[in-house]
């Protein structure tokens, strides 16, 4: 064994690449509480306020501090970078995506023109040359995408049935196992890239091609990614040897990605175990102490925290902002039982006490109800506190993917390093329904954009007929939808293609090939109140339904009534199997979302009055939501409602965002005399001790 | 209750279908019967705050009715015995609230019953006064929307609120039955009362559902007699009545009180309500309530003259002195008994 990992247990792990069996040999469960935790560095303070006075600086700008303009972004385009370049000395983690903090990078392979649009928002302009090679000498990702749609695809995209498709921005929501860099060192890497580059079939098919240009590209990348490391006087050809060169080498491979990819969502994946197995070998050793190595994550968050990216105006309407969606894992159950929570999990939770609040990166917090008790009340605790993580459910995610796998983005899983995704945006399913009404006809525009299939006749709308047109249109929608998504991630991954993070993935990757559904919610209701009311469509002199009346009531989405609530399953189920009717781009496996957190406003105003007595231009609800005000029943019954939404068809994620005041959780003040325990009150007992103190009288 | 007598009078343990659908008929016509020293009336529900006990106009169908029923009860107990499919009679409700976290303990399953006799001043759920409003529900289908989802109350229960639930004794007193007899667990019942539906005169009435009552939410509108008319239209003999009631059978309780400026906010008035309650040793807990003006809206929606126009919200940082006031005063009326 090498010397920098001695002290581990040798397993699988010692002589190919495999991360998740180091885990499981040397990592320490920790069930006990937070009071061991170690509060901010001087360091850590000064080095904050300094990031957070840059921020204010940023946000008095407009949205931007500074940006490249004449430098190409890659992994080594820019030399060292530091928070404050005077004082280097306060950073016990380096690195930043260019030579200055919060300066915005260069990206161009997605496509040049969205480059200049993300420039000129924010008044800046794109060196001349660089758009001219990007235009005419070197092709991108954008071009080739709109080289090859079809036009019923271009129709369909800005008739909006078909909405956010990455066709001019990085795809993201690709996660590479960025703790392979620490545990092995770049040679190990490089070594083991050769070694599938070598065993490729000698038969020269397209595929076979494909993929040894593409092994070279990710051991090109690991060359510059240790390249990168020595601008920063760091040598990462070996192993790392103590948690602050974990840390750093975990976070520098991080980097790479980020310089070289402006992705819709560029996640951490789930480090917080993997590093508390260096802790605790380096508290043991004495190497560190826990102020110190708090220091280190606190740094390391804060890196994270700093990641910006330069976007265009259409962008930050689709997703409400300019997120990065640095999602960090945390936490969750072993298969074997074991709790993956460790002290480390808490020092990372810990970081939004120590640093303050924040929304990136984004903590996420793998629920299970088998999680420590102690981390239950620590997350409690932190999230009253600081509003800022995310939880999500461990026991349903374990099932499908092991206890290796982190969130891309807000809810996609996939196991680390050996399992990725081809993001897809979503399909407009509300308006889809107005198509089969209208035989195709854009409601809004008017313009024949679906197949010319029989509009419905008559005065009332009749559920069975409803339904068959439905499902017709819905399946031409899927076949478009999945044909164009097949033309953007075979451009992406020759035009834009994620080199550093694919050459953290294993050489057999698991493709899921991610859809999406916008207007659920707007569907479950429509059909409700055509099956279960009477539903007039109001047409305009063209005979397109514009408009609809309806009378009496129906049962509506979120009062976890089965009635209405069975219309959304089978809508998912079914749409989901016409996508997999379709072929998809490198034996991909299908799989659909039900998450639309922000652009259901977008969605919305773009689609007409829908039989649900919604109007035209109104905002979906978001994601698996039920439609605003609808759910009379109370949280519970349309978290039930929404609950029922098969997973194993949106295996990439359902969401139901909702805001809840702190009164509407109970009680603030003191009700009950003693302990809130219904059983064993004993008034005698606990009589009026509590408010003595104030009694002046007693 | 014409229902449970009949079904007493065949000595069956279960009032079969057949009432539950003789009842929904009656209430289905708006009647809300009420037999008063061996006559029947009906309630009438004037725009004032009293609601009016007047001999119904038809007294007579109501015996018809009745004689009808208990023969159609026979047939069908001859037929099906106990294993008659509806056994409950059905309740008239206004909503549910699936995630009810300030009625009671726990996270809860809120029943909302519709029609109340009070009409205090700062009611913010007007929308449930009205007898005739709202929809019907069995038993049966709230225990099995209460089922569905049960995970999530194993720390709370159910707790039927209103409106006034003991207009309604026996829907009520059926379904605390039978969420206490549920196959996959007895469920902790709640009730959240005024209080004002009670009669000490006839407490059988009430008996059933206190029999089945875990925890009592009891509503003190004003610890004053005249200062309690003033604010509900209503006299508080019977309120105190049944708070009696509860304490001699030992039911926990939990005293509620609205706090209101100008009308409930007084320290004395805090200091007599902990005197008032002093003598009840069931009472496990006391949440003084601070004024809000949010019902304000459903008043405009209705119709209905707000007479606390103008009075602001109470200001919540007064709360504790108040809910200190009344346990003083507990403890001086408690201390002043020995």
């Amino acid at each position: 064994m090498q010397e920098a990992w001695e002290g581990f247990e040798p397993g699988i792990w010692t002589n190919e690449v495999d991360v998740r069996d180091f885990i499981q040999r040397n990592y320490t469960p920790y069930e006990g509480d937070e009071s061991f935790l170690a509060g901010p560095t001087k360091r850590t303070t000064e080095l904050w306020d300094y990031v957070m006075s840059l921020l204010t600086k940023e946000r008095e700008q407009g949205g931007v501090l500074d940006m490249d303009t004449d430098v190409v972004t890659g992994i080594v385009s820019h030399p060292a970078g530091y928070i404050d370049n005077s004082r280097r000395d306060l950073e016990t983690i380096v690195g930043l995506q260019t030579d200055k903090p919060l300066k915005r990078a260069l990206h161009v392979n997605g496509g040049i023109r969205i480059s200049q649009q993300a420039a000129a928002q924010h008044g800046y302009q794109i060196d001349e040359k660089i758009v001219e090679d990007y235009t005419f000498r070197r092709k991108t990702h954008n071009q080739g995408v709109f080289d090859v749609y079809t036009p019923e695809m271009r129709a369909c995209r800005s008739a909006h049935i078909i909405t956010g498709l990455p066709d001019g921005y990085g795809r993201g929501r690709i996660i590479g196992d960025y703790r392979r860099v620490a545990l092995y060192g770049i040679d190990y890497l490089i070594k083991d890239k050769e070694a599938q580059k070598a065993s490729t079939p000698k038969v020269m098919t397209e595929e076979n091609i494909r993929d040894r240009e593409e092994l070279q590209e990710q051991i090109r990348a690991l060359k510059e990614l240790w390249v990168m490391a020595d601008f920063y006087g760091f040598d990462i050809s070996k192993p790392a040897k103590n948690t602050q060169e974990a840390i750093q080498w975990m976070y520098f491979a991080y980097l790479a990605a980020v310089k070289e990819q402006n992705g819709a969502a560029m996640s951490m994946g789930r480090t917080s175990t993997f590093i508390d197995i260096y802790a605790e070998r380096d508290l043991a050793r004495g190497t560190f102490t826990e102020e110190q190595i708090q220091e280190f994550v606190d740094h390391f968050i804060m890196k994270l925290r700093m990641v910006k990216f330069a976007r265009t105006p259409e962008y930050q309407n689709l997703f409400s902002g300019d997120p990065q969606w640095v999602t960090e894992s945390i936490g969750g159950m072993g298969v074997d039982g074991r709790t993956l929570v460790t002290k480390t999990a808490f020092r990372y939770l810990h970081t939004l006490e120590n640093m303050g609040t924040s929304p990136e990166p984004n903590l996420t917090v793998l629920w299970s109800k088998n999680l420590p008790q102690k981390f239950k009340e620590f997350c409690a605790k932190t999230s009253i506190a600081s509003s800022s993580i995310q939880y999500e459910n461990d026991d349903v995610m374990r099932v499908y993917h092991g206890d290796d796998y982190a969130i891309a983005c807000c809810v996609s899983s996939m196991r680390i390093g050996k399992e990725m995704q081809f993001f897809g945006a979503r399909a407009n399913l509300a308006k889809c329904l107005l198509y089969a009404l209208n035989g195709g006809v854009d409601e809004v525009s008017k313009k024949q954009v679906g197949p010319k299939y029989r509009a419905v006749e008559g005065d009332t709308l009749d559920y069975d007929d409803v339904m068959s047109k439905y499902n017709d249109m819905m399946e031409w929608l899927a076949g478009v939808y999945v044909n164009a998504l097949n033309i953007i991630h075979y451009m992406h991954d020759k035009y834009c293609y994620e080199r550093i993070q694919m050459a953290l993935h294993d050489k057999h990757v698991h493709r899921w090939f991610a859809t999406g559904i916008a207007g659920l919610s707007v569907v479950a209701d429509s059909l409700s109140a055509i099956k279960y009311a009477k539903v007039h469509p109001v047409r305009d002199e063209n005979g397109v339904i514009v408009d609809f009346e309806i009378e009496g009531d129906f049962p509506k989405y979120g009062n976890d009534d089965d009635r209405v609530d069975s219309i959304a399953h089978d809508v998912v189920h079914q749409f989901m199997e016409y996508i997999r009717m379709n072929d998809t781009y490198r034996h991909s496996v299908p799989t659909t979302s039900v998450l639309t957190i922000t652009s259901n406003v977008v969605y919305g105003k773009k689609t007409g009055a829908t039989p649900d007595g919604r109007k035209a231009g109104v905002p979906f609800a978001p994601g698996a939501n039920p439609m605003h005000q609808r759910d009379t029943h109370g949280a519970i019954a349309s978290l039930a409602s929404v609950s029922k939404l098969p997973f194993r068809d949106a295996q990439d994620g359902i969401s139901n965002t909702f805001s809840i005041i702190p009164g509407a959780l109970g009680k603030e003040d003191q009700v009950f005399f003693g302990d809130l325990d219904l059983d064993s009150i004993d008034f005698s007992q606990a009589e009026l001790s509590v408010e003595k103190p104030d009694c002046a009288e007693c | 209750m014409y229902a449970c007598r009949a079904w007493l009078h065949l000595g069956s343990t279960k009032p079969p279908t057949v009432f539950a659908r003789c009842r929904a008929f009656l209430l289905g016509r708006a009647f809300a019967a009420e037999r008063n020293r061996g006559y029947l009336y009906r309630v009438w529900y004037t725009p004032g705050p009293v609601p009016v006990l007047v001999p119904g106009r038809f007294a007579h169908r109501h015996v018809v009715a009745v004689e009808r029923m208990i023969a159609l009860a026979q047939l069908e107990l001859d037929a099906f015995g106990d294993a008659s499919a509806t056994h409950f009679t059905p309740g008239r409700i206004h909503s549910i609230e699936t995630m009810g976290t300030v009625d009671g303990p726990g996270t809860r399953f809120v029943v909302f019953v519709q029609g109340c006799p009070m009409r205090c001043a700062y009611c913010h759920n007007p929308d449930t006064w009205s007898p005739h409003a709202g929809s019907a529900a069995t038993v049966e289908q709230i225990a099995a929307a209460f089922e569905s989802n049960r995970a999530f109350y194993r720390n709370g229960g159910i707790t039927v609120s209103g409106g006034e639930p003991l207009l309604q004794p026996e829907f009520v007193a059926d379904l605390f039955a039978h969420m206490h007899a549920l196959p996959h667990g007895r469920v902790h019942t709640c009730l959240d009362s005024c209080g004002y539906a009670f009669d000490p005169e006839h407490p059988e009435r009430t008996e059933r559902v206190l029999d089945e009552t875990d925890l009592v939410l009891l509503d003190i509108k004003h610890a004053d007699p005249a200062g309690h008319r003033e604010l509900t239209g209503c006299d508080n003999t019977r309120i105190l009545a049944f708070g009696d009631e509860l304490a001699r059978r030992g039911i926990k309780t939990v005293i509620r009180h609205v706090v209101v400026p100008g009308y409930t906010d007084a320290v004395e008035e805090c200091e007599a309500l902990g005197r008032l309650i002093a003598p009840w040793r069931n009472v496990v807990g006391l949440e003084m309530l601070p004024y809000h003006t949010m019902g304000v809206v459903k008043y405009e929606q209705l119709g209905i003259p707000y007479k606390l126009e103008g009075v602001p919200a109470m200001d919540k940082s007064r709360i504790p002195e108040l809910r200190t006031a009344v346990l003083r005063g507990m403890k001086a009326g408690r201390s002043s008994q020995q």
